[in-house]
């Protein structure tokens, strides 16, 4: 083990730019990666950064009217699924949303009502209304004509009955208590986000309404919050300067790896019952430190620890959906003797520091 | 006084901030100095004069030579001077600039004119997505001055355009004029899908009637605009003969969001 975690050291010393990827791992792993990647100069990339990365572009530059997990089960009288990826990611997402027996009192007396938007309306819990707005139309001209409904504006599209049934949710959405648009958003553009928040920054001038946005995958949300406190930005940041820089073009890690741009590279994959897809095809190209809870196909120099898997071998800190925060989750097998992603790279931080100092 | 020239002596293994070559930053410095500056975006040191030969005088005359596609934030923040690039530039060309003049010959990368507030900018080929963007940490993207892109220009041309004109020769990409607020972007060559997406109040003119068109513009019909002739004029002034003539299908949109854009389709 020492040897293998020198020979981490020295690759990772000698990096120009090396890149911190993947990144599925818990909040003590990602503080540690952070730490390392602040010291080497470094970047940080999370592997499902695409919609996260997004979704904080949105909110740093008009905000966004989030609602929780809870609240919109509970209290949600509208409910709007954008795109496939909602019920892709979560398969018993509406079922979750409608539960059979009535939670909480809900404000207004609307019947709960889902609205499908660009997908087909699949399996809906019995007992609930479905409009399905779809056809030809690709989902942004959807999520736009949608939101045109909402405030009453004309649009101009062939099919007649899409028409009618877009006319009617908009007015739906008007007369409801509390609509929630729920979707995700590594599925949707930037402007079909902005779009969508358009619609409900229009519907809480007269009634409540709010977005629920799905989280990434492999602790996604929880590395970005713990990015954001330890340097006041979100992934795809990088430490070779004198101020952290954040840029979702240039600090994305496929982007560097496939560019010559990052010498070394970081690889974190340590969730129970998650995998991160790498950005190149075993990791060829790049010398790289693989730190992974499978065992991993990787190129002969490069440099593989296996850790434990966050959740199964040790506790971990993640971010909880359900709860939309940070909470600690117990090990399903703790008596294992694997190390923890944190405590691999402190150890590795802890070479290079020695070395530094001698 | 002959213009300050960089010429890169090869391809950059990393990727350089070329911020600090600016002629508010350079003045008073001497070769020396300018030599000394800082342009790495890694860890390993790298100074202007690692990568780069310089020759001449003039910090208001400022040309790069044989540049490429890492060299990135040419002009950024630009207050004032003329900057020339005989070869490609990286991503933020002239981001958040507020006067002066930049011509590329070669293409352009990401977010070139981002956030800018005056001046003009010239690329000659193409220019990468978001070109006339919004700049890290700015909640609009370009708020004045004026953008010539000779070739193709990448995604969200113009996103969250506040002022100002953009003005593509050949093909833009998706979402043309996504999200601008005001301000003109003038596509001769056709655009992606998408194009107006968001538009609030600004202008989107087509010479030709683009192959999308988003259900939530509407029609209202063949007009006449003397403003068209005005930017004629005004476009041949800056020396881009482009013939728009005075009428043009107007379109309104975008009706998902506030609706008071147009769509101008010449004819």
């Amino acid at each position: 083990m020492d040897s293998t975690l020198q020979r981490a050291a020295e690759l990772l010393s000698q990096a120009r730019l090396p890149v911190f990827g993947g990144l599925f791992t818990d909040v003590k792993g990602a503080a540690a990666a952070l730490s390392l990647a602040r010291k080497l100069g470094g970047v940080v990339d999370h592997a499902a950064s695409e919609g996260t990365s997004r979704a904080a572009r949105v909110m740093r530059e008009t905000g966004a009217t989030p609602a929780s997990f809870g609240e919109v089960r509970n209290r949600a009288d509208t409910i709007v699924v954008i795109g496939n990826m909602p019920r892709t990611r979560d398969p018993k997402l509406l079922d979750k949303l409608f539960p059979a027996r009535a939670t909480l009192p809900r404000p207004g007396d609307n019947k709960r009502e889902l609205i499908v938007v660009g997908a087909k309306k699949g399996k809906v819990p019995s007992g609930v209304r479905v409009t399905e707005i779809g056809g030809k139309n690709a989902l942004p001209e959807l999520v736009a004509l949608l939101a045109a409904a909402v405030r009453e504006g004309p649009f101009d599209i062939r099919d007649s009955a899409l028409a009618k049934r877009i006319l009617s949710a908009g007015e739906r959405l008007r007369n409801s208590a509390f609509a929630v648009f729920v979707y995700d958003p590594a599925e949707l553009d930037e402007p079909v986000l902005h779009t969508v928040l358009e619609a409900v920054r229009h519907l809480v001038k007269t009634t409540r309404a709010a977005t629920l946005s799905l989280s990434a995958p492999g602790n996604g949300e929880g590395v970005n919050l713990c990015s954001t406190w330890t340097c006041g930005l979100p992934v795809r940041t990088s430490f070779a300067g004198d101020v952290p820089e954040n840029s979702i073009w240039a600090y994305e890690a496929g982007r560097l790896l496939r560019s010559n741009e990052a010498d070394a590279l970081v690889w974190i994959d340590a969730l129970d019952g998650e995998e991160a897809t790498p950005p190149t095809r075993s990791f060829r190209g790049v010398p790289a430190v693989v730190l992974s809870s499978r065992p991993v196909k990787a190129g002969r120099d490069d440099v593989v620890i296996e850790v434990g898997a966050a959740a199964a071998d040790h506790d971990a800190a993640v971010y909880l959906p359900q709860i939309a925060g940070i909470g600690m989750v117990k090990a399903t097998a703790a008596n294992s003797k694997r190390p923890t992603v944190a405590e691999v790279l402190s150890r590795i931080e802890a070479l290079i520091d020695a070395k530094g100092a001698a | 006084m002959t213009a300050l020239c960089f010429q890169l002596k090869g391809r950059p293994e990393q990727r350089l901030d070329l911020s600090p070559l600016v002629p508010a930053r350079l003045d008073g410095l001497n070769r020396k100095e300018i030599e000394g500056l800082s342009v790495a975006t890694t860890r390993e040191a790298v100074t202007v004069g690692d990568v780069f030969k310089v020759k001449g005088r003039d910090v208001q005359n400022l040309h790069f030579i044989g540049t490429d596609n890492r060299c990135d934030k040419i002009g950024a923040g630009l207050t004032g001077g003329d900057i020339v690039v005989e070869g490609d530039a990286g991503m933020l060309l002239g981001a958040r600039m507020k006067t002066g003049k930049i011509a590329v010959h070669g293409s352009a990368g990401v977010l070139a004119g981002a956030s800018m507030t005056g001046g003009e900018i010239a690329v000659r080929r193409d220019a990468g997505d978001q070109a006339g963007g919004v700049a890290f940490g700015e909640t609009f993207g370009m708020k004045g001055g004026f953008i010539a892109i000779g070739g193709d220009a990448g995604d969200l041309v113009g996103e969250r355009l506040r002022r100002g004109l953009i003005v593509v020769g050949g093909n833009a990409g998706d979402y043309a004029g996504g999200r601008m607020i005001a301000g003109t972007i003038l596509l001769q060559g056709g655009a992606g899908r998408y194009a107006g997406y968001g538009n609030r109040r600004g202008s989107l003119i087509f010479a030709d009637k683009p192959r999308h068109l988003l259900p939530t513009y509407v029609d209202s019909g063949v007009m006449e605009f003397d403003y068209l002739r005005l930017l004629e004029t005004w476009l041949r002034g800056q020396g881009l003969r482009i013939r728009l003539g005075g009428r043009a299908r107007r379109l309104v949109g975008d009706m998902a969001v506030l609706g008071k854009g147009e769509m101008l389709i010449l004819s």
